[in-house]
């Protein structure tokens, strides 16, 4: 999948015309708010945090606390399996 | 609240003070220093603020048996600067901590993890069958609330798969040398994990892959 990294290595799913694409699969079944809570540093560049430590790519991390993420990916894999058995007529 | 320590109240307010508030683990001293001049924090709760002058301080925690400190540049009248000390939590270096880890183990794909020679041995073996994914890892969830980086200090040994670090969402492929993941905003229990991964379709094989990894900090 393409997302978009701002200049804060933020990923997003919608370019506000200042991001650039990457291409990559780690986030293939994951709803916009988990996708959007982390951020992916390419191989070879290097982000500053705001204490002044250096991480270097390839690197994927949450910037956003990892537990609010889990549950939105949970609550979002629950709706699309509840909307999969509406469907088939389930219930 | 933080509680202030050397605050002195402005009578005009027409200047603002520079202050430096400080997160460090409760039960320590703490205190800054500029060399010339140094201010203890009043207590041991874990959080306290500086009033401090321009230029270069150093902000220090110790409980006697740890010390941990960070290097704080004022430029200017009014700023405000936080810092965050944690000590730093030894996972493994070149032999393990058990009463934290609980050991390592297998967590799927064909291979293992062994402690031999001062180094935490990661291997992968090749299979028939294609693989996605083959993940060691510590056998206990450890808690990561109070850390905000983990170091990894790694060397590929074999194979055309390198090892990543996994610790709940963040990942880093590993490179020679130290490496280092932001986990600043995971605040719970997670295992420490390594996985390697096929890189490709024609790529679908992990093994075989062998890392060795001499030392594991959190700080």
């Amino acid at each position: 999948m393409i997302i978009y990294l701002d200049n804060d290595y933020k990923c997003h799913l919608e370019n506000d015309g200042t991001m650039r694409p990457y291409e990559t699969d780690a986030f293939d079944g994951k709803c916009q708010t988990y996708i959007e809570g982390h951020r992916l540093v390419p191989d070879g560049e290097t982000w500053v945090r705001d204490d002044g430590v250096e991480f270097k790519g390839l690197m994927i991390a949450p910037w956003i606390d990892y537990s609010k993420l889990e549950f939105a990916q949970l609550k979002y894999e629950l709706e699309d399996a509840d909307a999969a058995l509406r469907e088939v007529g389930a219930w | 609240m933080i509680g202030k320590t050397n605050a002195g109240a402005s009578k005009t307010g027409a200047v603002k003070n520079s202050v430096i508030t400080v997160t460090y683990p409760e039960g320590s001293d703490c205190t800054v220093s500029n060399g010339s001049r140094t201010f203890r924090a009043p207590d041991t709760s874990g959080t306290a603020a500086f009033v401090v002058s321009i230029g270069t301080w150093t902000v220090t925690a110790t409980d006697g048996s740890r010390t941990e400190e960070k290097s704080v540049s004022i430029t200017a009248k009014g700023q405000i600067q936080a810092v965050e000390l944690t000590y730093e939590l030894v996972v493994f270096n070149g032999e393990d901590n058990p009463g934290i880890t609980g050991g390592w183990t297998s967590y799927g794909g064909p291979g293992s993890v062994t402690i031999s020679g001062g180094q935490l041995i990661l291997t992968a073996r090749a299979e028939s069958v294609s693989l996605a994914r083959s993940t060691r890892g510590t056998v206990n969830p450890i808690d990561l609330s109070s850390f905000s980086t983990i170091t990894v200090h790694y060397t590929h040994s074999a194979g055309k798969n390198r090892w990543s670090l996994l610790i709940g969402s963040a990942t880093k492929l590993l490179a020679d040398g130290d490496n280092m993941l932001d986990i600043s905003s995971i605040n719970d229990a997670q295992i420490i994990k390594f996985t390697v991964e096929a890189t490709s379709a024609a790529n679908t094989n992990v093994g075989p892959s062998e890392g060795f990894v001499t030392s594991i900090v959190l700080s």
